[in-house]
């Protein structure tokens, strides 16, 4: 799993590829807890690029989501293909996550 | 039938490689090779029984190792993961709770909810198996 971050006006965008599972879940908390402490929590998590996620993966987002939200911002997931969004699904984390088809829109709905 | 037998050491960081090499062989299989989310879900079911299995305490003494014993056919797959960790009930873990949106507790949920069969025995010395199987349509 990789992630690479990219600063917007009115978030942070989240470019994440790979496989999402135990290894890359830490890794991704990693990175978010650092951006926390920057005060930077308006996060859209980009998931177009992962071909894999597992239990551990979506326990990774729950967990970021807390600490966006603790932090006083917010996770939104963008363009997750469908065998993740089938998962979010069977996890019923759908109803968790503000889940938007692009980045873009993810983007846009921090502006509102 | 088509069988695989692999022995590798009790680590995480060997989860993709076989993640990698268990995909290429779903994709043999003509029934499966149509049916992306199938072959997706079974990835999804190994990774979950690894993990189990890997992140559990050993038992004193036990071989720091697990066993895939995977059968392929045309009709269906069967999986075994043996570990020689402490063990668990299967029977008492219970489902996650889905108002309370937890970080885990979804491996197992995961794993009954994709596949047909699933039994977990604890043998002692001779490890413990999750025993996994799901029929093709």
């Amino acid at each position: 799993m990789d992630v690479k971050i990219e600063l917007r006006e009115n978030s942070q965008v989240f470019h994440i590829s790979g496989r999402l599972n135990i290894d890359g879940a830490e890794k991704l908390k990693k990175e978010a807890k650092q951006l926390a402490q920057e005060k930077k929590t308006n996060w859209i998590f980009d998931l177009s690029e992962v071909i894999f996620i597992d239990s551990s993966g979506i326990g990774a987002l729950v967990a970021c989501l807390r600490t966006a939200g603790n932090n006083g911002g917010d996770l939104r997931l963008a363009a997750p293909q469908s065998e993740i969004r089938t998962i979010l699904e069977l996890t019923r984390l759908h109803r968790l996550f503000e889940i938007h088809n692009t980045i873009d829109e993810a983007a846009n709905s921090f502006k509102k | 039938m088509d069988n695989f037998n692999i022995k590798l050491p009790s680590k995480l960081c060997y989860l993709n490689a076989v993640a990698y090499f268990f995909k290429e062989c779903l994709m043999q299989s003509e029934k499966l090779r149509d049916n992306p989310q199938l072959i997706y879900d079974l990835e999804l079911v190994l990774s979950e029984a690894m993990t189990n299995a890997i992140k559990y305490p050993l038992v004193e003494d036990a071989p720091s190792i697990i066993i895939l014993n995977i059968s392929i056919n045309d009709n269906q797959i069967e999986i075994a993961v043996t570990d020689f960790g402490k063990g668990f009930d299967i029977g008492a873990i219970p489902e996650p709770n889905f108002d309370e949106f937890q970080e885990g507790g979804y491996g197992i949920f995961i794993i009954k909810s994709k596949m047909d069969y699933v039994a977990y025995t604890i043998n002692g010395k001779s490890g413990n198996t999750l025993l996994l199987r799901k029929k093709f349509i």
